[in-house]
């Protein structure tokens, strides 16, 4: 990738495509990024808020186990609506793929520190998918529906 | 600018932290390290107020999640007040209304640890 820690493309109004580095500091941008994303296409303010969450908490995911503090690992995100008019947020990474044992929903009671974004994310969006098929790395798909309040 | 702050005072035994900004994974370690402070100080009574945060993700609830125990060893608490809905969604989808005490008003919060 370019030199630029995050680039935007913005494909069509209805596609942006984003590439980043494994940098925490870059999740905050993203947010805002995808909050006027969501915004665009009609999602209320409690549906914006969850996407929000949603993509902050598997970046950081990426970040920490996928590339281990590693600071210029690559992350490629697409947002997208479908015909539908639902949210659809694609993360490809390639760094270390998890153990899916590891990503297993779990009830509360089994969390201390850490292990609370896949939770979140699984209570924030209708759709949480891994694929781990890629030869490098894993894509998380994450989907929100318009108006479907959980 | 991290877009974060902790801000400390202390009301006679009892300290209070007032959170300001966004508390992500990026942020988290300040609030780590202001935690940190009250236990080498051997501050145990913690009041974190949430009334000028914006943000919090999981990165910020597992900072509490971990300083907890070792806070209740020692006879203290950590107890939150101020929050706005939103903080305070992303406190109730993960189940800490039953682990933590959580006060409309920082005051009500005091008078609690005041209390016993």
């Amino acid at each position: 990738m370019s030199e630029k820690p995050l680039e935007v493309r913005e494909v069509s109004n209805q596609e942006l495509q984003i590439t980043l580095v494994s940098r925490n500091e870059l999740i905050r941008e993203l947010r805002q990024k995808v909050k006027f994303f969501a915004k665009q296409q009609g999602f209320d303010d409690e549906e914006v808020f969850d996407v929000q969450l949603a993509l902050n908490e598997a970046l950081a995911n990426v970040i920490e186990h996928a590339y281990q503090g590693d600071q210029n690992g690559r992350i490629d995100i697409k947002f997208h609506t479908d015909q539908n008019g639902d949210l659809v947020i694609v993360i490809k990474d390639y760094g270390q793929k998890a153990d899916p044992e590891c990503l297993k929903s779990r009830s509360l009671d089994e969390f201390r520190e850490g292990g609370l974004g896949l939770y979140l994310m699984e209570k924030l969006m209708d759709v949480v998918q891994f694929d781990f098929s890629q030869e490098d790395g894993t894509v998380l798909t994450l989907i929100k529906r318009k108006h479907c309040h959980k | 600018m991290d877009g974060f702050e902790v801000q400390r005072k202390i009301s006679n035994d009892v300290v209070i932290l007032n959170l300001k900004g966004y508390l992500d994974a990026h942020t988290a370690p300040q609030l780590e390290k202001a935690l940190q402070t009250c236990i080498d100080q051997k501050e145990y009574k913690i009041i974190i107020n949430f009334e000028n945060l914006s943000y919090i993700s999981s990165a910020g609830l597992g900072v509490f999640m971990g300083f907890i125990e070792e806070i209740r060893q020692h006879g203290g608490d950590l107890k939150f007040s101020n929050m706005n809905p939103k903080i305070f969604r992303v406190f109730d989808l993960l189940g800490f209304p039953n682990l933590f005490e959580i006060f409309d008003d920082e005051r009500d919060a005091l008078n609690k640890f005041n209390s016993k």
